[in-house]
């Protein structure tokens, strides 16, 4: 029996018509797909909804452990006072959104490839890794700025000044929403770097969130740095988020430098950090993601 | 010689071979000390990273209390009580994870089925963990002190250094005994021990005084002196090194050395029941010795 | 708690009426029920059953890294509950898919600190330390991290740890798992040669692999849900399925001077039947060939088969033995097969 001939069909697989985020795979209703999965599954993990006593270490006990801690040092300094209060008690508070996304999506690859070994099957699919790390991040995010509201509750009851007639809505909701979004994206790109290590990987977002908490003006003043670290203190979007919430929250400004810049310019350069980090982010996360699959890193355990 | 018969010599020859004497038994028990404390000695400095974690991250959360202080004009010498916290604070760190959290650690590698099935003991592995992370702790803290002494300038008076290294022999010896006495707990707690640790870390961080005097706390100080190593030993430390700082301790030194003895008594034996806890309770249930199937 | 003394039992493994139930959500499990078992000093026993079966948790026990709930089992005459630290120290234990270890040791450096947790000297350990390398071939790893270590490479370590002790009881639970067939013929050749090396030296194996068991035990339990259902030498086992020894013998053709009958007649023959008769590659192509099915008491009467087909002009192309396998014997124990009770317990 002959077969008839056919021609195979043709198939363009450069063609990123139906691709308009770019690097990711899929399409948008992909993306979101993922993103929501990776978002119910990140509220499940993270949450410790089913333990009330770990959800009370994170959401509370941890926090308020680390405002005490800062509180009592600046008592040391005979500055325990509603003003240094308030501007900890916030930088604090805030900062804890920041680690928790820097961490969130690192934590979540090494999860995915370290303890529950999925990472293989989820880069096979036809969605992408990113929405699967931004869902992980922004719901880390959120639980978060649950602590976030209760560490600011708590500074209110011990003589945090607030702002007269009540928190700047308006400016709250815009750094709110920039500074999450810079911040997930830092985060999203320092996950895609620490993909491409040994399981040491682990410690890196602490390290670089360590480093952030000190340059980013959360529990003193940029001024306090040395002038090298202030320029980089600057340059970094948290820097300016913490600051506009300070503004939104206490009514003041911070003590120094900072301080003295303007609320416009300050969403200015709040809003060009954010923009610009999320567009490189998704590049870098795809760049990091395939140096991880060319080196083997992403469908093996590597832990020691 | 009948089958029976030699295989009743077999025995009696393997018997024999089980009679340890007691300069047997000492010399194991050393060895056994000795070789666990090897990979924490030598292992962990044959990753690059250790450069990274050993030296980076201490300093960072080292310069975080500095410029905190600096920022609202504290005295220098609390400059230096800060770097001496933080110095102390990685043995802190080293008790959590890699002593009350390492057991777990060992059960899901595998590690722990070879050490229960071997005539080592718990015990001879846990003094092991101890002496070779005190070892590696002891560097990193030696970097963080003459780091933040030429970042910052930091100073000390030593007026006596053989009961300054007194207080922090002390004070980590209970710490890891404690750390052991945890042990238990972590190994219960199964994946909720890294929430336990988390729990250990910040928290017994303010109330041990670490970088706040113990005194600023009232009753939580009194309280956190009487049964947190860390307490008394960063407060005598602190009295030791600094002595213009003296009156911002809680008690004085040789009380907090007497109350770390105590409690270094104390947690030892605890920690010897929690290990015979752990091998009673794991041979019983089956479930905390070894990792899921 | 009953410690025993040293000549109280004459077997390397005694074990009486054990029983071990787990504890689990909605309920127990019973793992084992009421086991009874002997182990002969120098022998290589094995367990053998699918997935669940018991044997890994009836190793546990043996091994001191699990009570039972009832009953009692000694190792050379130490109980396992009551003597723990004695027969700690002369046992060992090996398992399957293992992968513990410090990754940032070099192969020799953890060998070396076995070495020093079984209470060796110092030179003692690290020379047999060295031995245990050269024996398992794995001299060009020995200076090797652990964490760059093939599958392979961190058994034969894992055996060569074993071996430091010099155990008069070695447990093997499912040690070749994960191992290319070359590396499991190695273990096995090693395992064997250690027992050869000292007589009194004892191996309880579990596996499910029924070759394995066939290849290297001398004797074997058959264990399904908790029990062991027959218990013996491999070929003991066999005849359960197939009482007599079978043998295929092919000739060229059946000659006139010998009939079916007069085989059947010769000592120790039980039947003689033709097969079947086809050329000599089974297709068809080739010379002719005629298989006879013979079933004989004992392999010793074959010698006199063959000499009545040759002295009656055949031609014998062919002989081979027709023996059932383990898995006959486990589907004829337990009404299903060894892969079949593993997807039930997967179930």
């Amino acid at each position: 029996m002959q077969m008839e001939s056919c021609s195979p069909v043709q198939i363009d697989l450069t063609s990123r018509t139906s691709r308009p985020f770019g690097p990711l795979r899929g399409n948008a209703a992909d993306a979101a797909r993922s993103l929501i999965a990776s978002a119910r599954l990140a509220w499940a993990i993270e949450g410790n909804w089913a333990e009330p006593f770990f959800l009370l270490v994170y959401l509370i006990i941890r926090p308020l452990a680390f405002l005490g801690l800062f509180l009592a040092v600046l008592s040391i300094g005979g500055a325990l006072n509603p003003a240094s209060i308030g501007f900890v008690v916030v930088g604090q508070a805030i900062f804890q959104i920041v680690g928790a996304a820097m961490q969130g999506p690192t934590h979540a690859l090494l999860d995915d490839r370290e303890r529950y070994r999925t990472i293989r099957y989820i880069f096979a699919t036809p969605s992408s890794l990113l929405p699967v790390s931004i869902g992980r991040a922004l719901v880390k995010a959120l639980i978060a700025a649950i602590s976030a509201v209760i560490v600011i509750g708590v500074g209110a009851l011990i003589g945090m000044p607030m702002r007269a007639g009540g928190p700047d809505l308006p400016l709250l909701l815009v750094v709110m929403t920039l500074g999450p979004a810079s911040i997930v994206g830092l985060g999203v790109a320092l996950g895609a770097v620490c993909v491409q290590l040994r399981n040491d990987a682990w410690g890196y977002p602490q390290a670089v969130a360590g480093s952030v908490f000190l340059l980013c003006g959360a529990i003193f003043p940029l001024d306090t740095l040395p002038r090298a670290l202030q320029l980089i203190g600057a340059a970094l979007p948290m820097t300016w988020w913490i600051e506009g919430v300070r503004r939104a929250l206490l009514g003041t400004a911070s003590p120094g430098l900072l301080g003295e810049l303007s609320t416009p310019l300050l969403l200015l350069v709040l809003t060009v950090g954010t923009v610009l980090i999320t567009l490189a982010a998704p590049r870098l996360f795809r760049i990091g993601i395939d140096r991880a699959r060319e080196k083997g890193f992403l469908d093996r355990s590597t832990a020691s | 010689m009948s089958a029976a018969g030699v295989s009743k010599d077999l025995h009696a020859r393997i018997y024999a071979e089980t009679e340890w004497s007691l300069s047997h038994k000492l010399r194991h028990a050393a060895q056994s000390v000795v070789g666990r404390a090897y990979p924490r000695i030598f292992g962990m400095s044959r990753e690059p990273s250790w450069l990274f974690f050993d030296l980076v991250f201490p300093t960072l959360g080292m310069c975080s209390f500095v410029f905190l202080l600096r920022s609202r004009g504290a005295d220098e010498a609390w400059i230096s009580a800060t770097i001496l916290a933080s110095a102390l604070l990685t043995f802190w760190t080293s008790v959590i994870w890699m002593m009350a959290g390492q057991f777990r650690w060992e059960r899901d590698s595998g590690n722990m089925t070879l050490y229960i099935t071997a005539p080592v003991g718990l015990g001879s592995i846990a003094l092991g963990m101890a002496v070779g992370g005190a070892v590696g702790m002891a560097f990193r803290a030696g970097i963080i002190i003459l780091g933040g002494s030429l970042l910052f300038g930091a100073q000390y008076e030593i007026r006596e250094p053989l009961l300054l290294a007194l207080t922090m022999l002390l004070g980590i010896a209970a710490m890891n005994a404690l750390g052991v006495c945890l042990a238990a707990v972590f190994l219960v707690s199964g994946r909720e021990a890294d929430h336990l640790g988390d729990l250990l870390n910040e928290p017994m961080q303010l109330l041990g005084g670490l970088f706040a005097p113990v005194r600023s706390l009232g009753i939580f100080g009194l309280l956190a002196i009487g049964i947190l190593p860390l307490a008394p030993a960063a407060d005598a430390m602190r009295q030791l090194a600094l002595p213009q700082l003296a009156a911002t301790g809680l008690l004085p030194v040789p009380v907090e050395l007497g109350i770390l003895a105590v409690m270094f008594v104390v947690f030892s034996l605890l920690s010897h029941a929690s290990l015979a806890y752990i091998e009673r309770r794991g041979r019983a249930d089956g479930k905390l010795l070894t990792r899921a199937d | 708690m009953a410690i025993s003394t040293p000549a109280a039992s004459a077997a390397a493994v005694e074990v009486s009426g054990v029983g071990r139930v787990f504890q689990a959500k909605g309920g127990s499990v019973t793992a084992l029920h009421n086991i009874d078992l002997r182990i002969e000093p120098g022998e290589l026993f094995g367990l053998l059953g699918p997935n669940g079966a018991g044997k890994s948790t009836l190793i546990k026990i043996l091994s001191t890294l699990l009570l039972p709930s009832s009953g009692s089992a000694s190792i050379f005459g130490l109980d396992v509950v009551g003597d723990t630290a004695r027969v700690r120290r002369i046992m060992n234990l090996v398992a399957g898919g293992d992968f513990s270890g410090y990754g940032l040791l070099t192969a020799r450096e953890q060998l070396a600190m076995f070495a020093q947790f079984y209470g060796m000297p110092y030179a003692e350990g690290m020379r047999r330390v060295d031995a245990q390398i050269e024996a398992f071939g794995i001299t060009d790893i020995r200076d090797r991290k652990i964490s760059a270590l093939s599958t392979g490479q961190r058994q034969k370590l894992n055996f060569a740890r074993s071996f430091l002790n010099e155990p008069w009881m070695l447990f093997l639970d499912e040690p070749t798992i994960g191992l290319d067939v070359s590396a499991a013929r190695d273990v096995r050749e090693r395992v064997r040669a250690f027992q050869a090396e000292q007589p009194g030296r004892t191996v309880l194996l579990t596996t499910h692999y029924m070759a394995e068991a066939d290849e290297m035990c001398d004797r074997i339990a058959i264990v399904d849900h908790g029990r062991i259902l027959a218990q013996g030498t491999p070929t003991e086992l066999k005849r359960m399925v197939q009482k007599e020894t079978l043998f295929i013998v092919g000739v060229d053709e059946l000659p006139a001077a010998v009939s079916l009958g007069t085989l059947r007649e010769l000592p120790g023959v039980i039947s003689v039947v033709v097969r079947d008769a086809d050329g000599a590659d089974g297709n068809g192509v080739g010379s002719p060939v005629t298989r006879l099915a013979i079933a004989l008491r004992e392999d010793a009467a074959l010698g006199g088969v063959i000499s009545a087909l040759a002295a009656a002009g055949a031609h014998l192309r062919e002989i081979s033995k027709s023996e059932p396998t383990l898995e006959e014997v486990f589907v004829q124990l337990v009404g299903r097969g060894i892969s079949e009770s593993d997807s039930e317990q997967a179930l």
